[in-house]
């Protein structure tokens, strides 16, 4: 009898254990893969300067910092200049863009965005992780990032700033499962809730809600692992009850899993509401877009 | 002084009536403007037979029965029109900025929607 109880309560341990499992394979530390052109960078006391090209497309770009830790940027590409002068030590940037050629107003456009999340993946394949690229290279990182995914409806010119009194809610801990930052998960460190806001009631209604486990520890094709039910399925899920999601370093400023490690509240509300039933530019999600610029921009890496 | 001749007189007097009736034509940013107005005019109605005229078209266009729909599952109204004026990389499109609001909330931060020139219309991209 004792043996057959036991031999019972192992099968539910094993069937609760299996049930959910693993999404796939756990991701792996490297920058984005599969960006196309040819990034030609310089470094010297001046800063870092240089081209990245993808067929016909040239983007020029600089960085060098101005006085102690304040960094102008220059990113030109497609008849359109980009500027931001980043003061790090306080957190407040003045970001810009403007057509070239006239200095009047301009827009975000989808090949403008696609070439720079090219131009961005060059840039975390080329740059090491971190700090460790120098600073000048970092902010132009963390900047090109941000204009990587900036909705056509948000207006260029910007004065970013952190919220006072808040700084950055850092979502470090949540990052990791099994105590790392990357690598499978034996067992999950749940983040409740990413949320955003449209007509469905704002950010307490459960449809704008995920259950994330953020982190570098899986990686699939489409935006993230969510579960149905008691399979892990690639692709997005479109304003389900809070859904548990993993995967495609969910949570981390900037796209996918750039060459930055930052895990903040503002990060993992913007990537719930892109990877919820939302385009990585749509409009409704332009609020939680501008709230993550100053994590992007100046939150500190995890690790 | 001296009179006036008769020619003139016709002269002044077709002067006269060429400024009554003269009127500023129409600008670009006024007409992208009012696209974006009556877009959003009849958007609560969703009749995409009054809509699709003032939606972009193309190869890259979303269908106007989706559009409508998405924008009215948000709820997405127009509060005011702030400004209007030229893409500086294309004079064939014009950036009208606009308060939105969404689910009944005005958004916190201004929208830019893009109002092109297909023909001789102006059309909203969504």
């Amino acid at each position: 009898m004792l043996r057959t109880l036991a031999a019972v309560a192992a099968a539910a341990l094993v069937a609760c254990g299996s049930q959910q499992g693993a999404p796939g394979e756990p991701g792996t530390e490297t920058g984005d893969e599969g960006a196309s052109g040819q990034l030609a960078l310089t470094r010297d006391a001046g800063g870092v300067r240089g081209t990245f090209t993808r067929g016909a497309d040239v983007v020029a770009f600089s960085s060098r910092q101005v006085e102690a830790g304040v960094f102008e940027l220059e990113v030109r590409l497609s008849g359109m200049t980009l500027t931001a002068l980043l003061d790090a030590d306080n957190g407040v940037s003045t970001l810009d863009g403007f057509a070239s050629e006239s200095g009047t107003d301009t827009q975000m456009l989808d090949a403008d965005r696609a070439l720079l999340g090219d131009f961005y993946g060059a840039l975390n394949a080329e740059l090491p992780a971190g700090a460790a690229a120098g600073d000048e290279a970092r902010y132009l990182r963390r900047a090109v990032g941000q204009w990587a995914q900036h909705p056509s409806s948000v207006e260029l010119p910007r004065l970013v700033m952190g919220e006072q009194g808040r700084g950055y809610t850092m979502l470090c801990s949540y990052a990791k499962c099994g105590g790392n930052f990357t690598g499978g998960c034996s067992s999950y460190n749940w983040y409740s809730y990413a949320k955003h806001d449209c007509q469905h009631g704002g950010f307490s209604a459960t449809i704008n809600q995920q259950i994330a486990q953020l982190g570098n520890h899986y990686s699939c094709s489409g935006d993230e692992y969510y579960l149905s039910g008691s399979t892990w399925v690639c692709g997005e899920p479109d304003h389900w009850s809070r859904p548990k999601v993993v995967g495609n370093c969910f949570g981390r400023c900037g796209g996918g899993c750039g060459g930055d490690t930052q895990y903040t509240l503002d990060a993992t509300n913007h990537d719930g509401c892109v990877r919820n039933g939302h385009a990585l530019a749509s409009a409704y999600c332009d609020d939680q877009f501008v709230s993550a610029t100053d994590d992007e921009l100046f939150a500190p890496d995890c690790y | 002084m001296r009179s006036l001749s008769r020619w003139e007189r016709d002269l002044l007097l077709v002067g006269v009536v060429l400024l009554a009736g003269c009127r500023p034509a129409v600008t670009r940013t006024e007409e992208a403007t009012d696209v974006v107005r009556r877009f959003f005019a009849a958007l609560p109605e969703g009749n995409c037979d009054q809509l699709a005229p003032l939606l972009v078209t193309g190869a890259d266009a979303q269908p106007c029965a989706a559009v409508v729909a998405e924008l009215n599952r948000h709820a997405v109204r127009l509060l005011e029109v702030e400004s209007a004026q030229e893409d500086g990389r294309n004079p064939d499109a014009i950036l009208v900025r606009a308060r939105l609001a969404q689910g009944g909330v005005p958004r916190a931060n201004a929208s830019i929607l893009r109002v092109e020139r297909q023909g001789s219309t102006w059309r909203l991209r969504p």
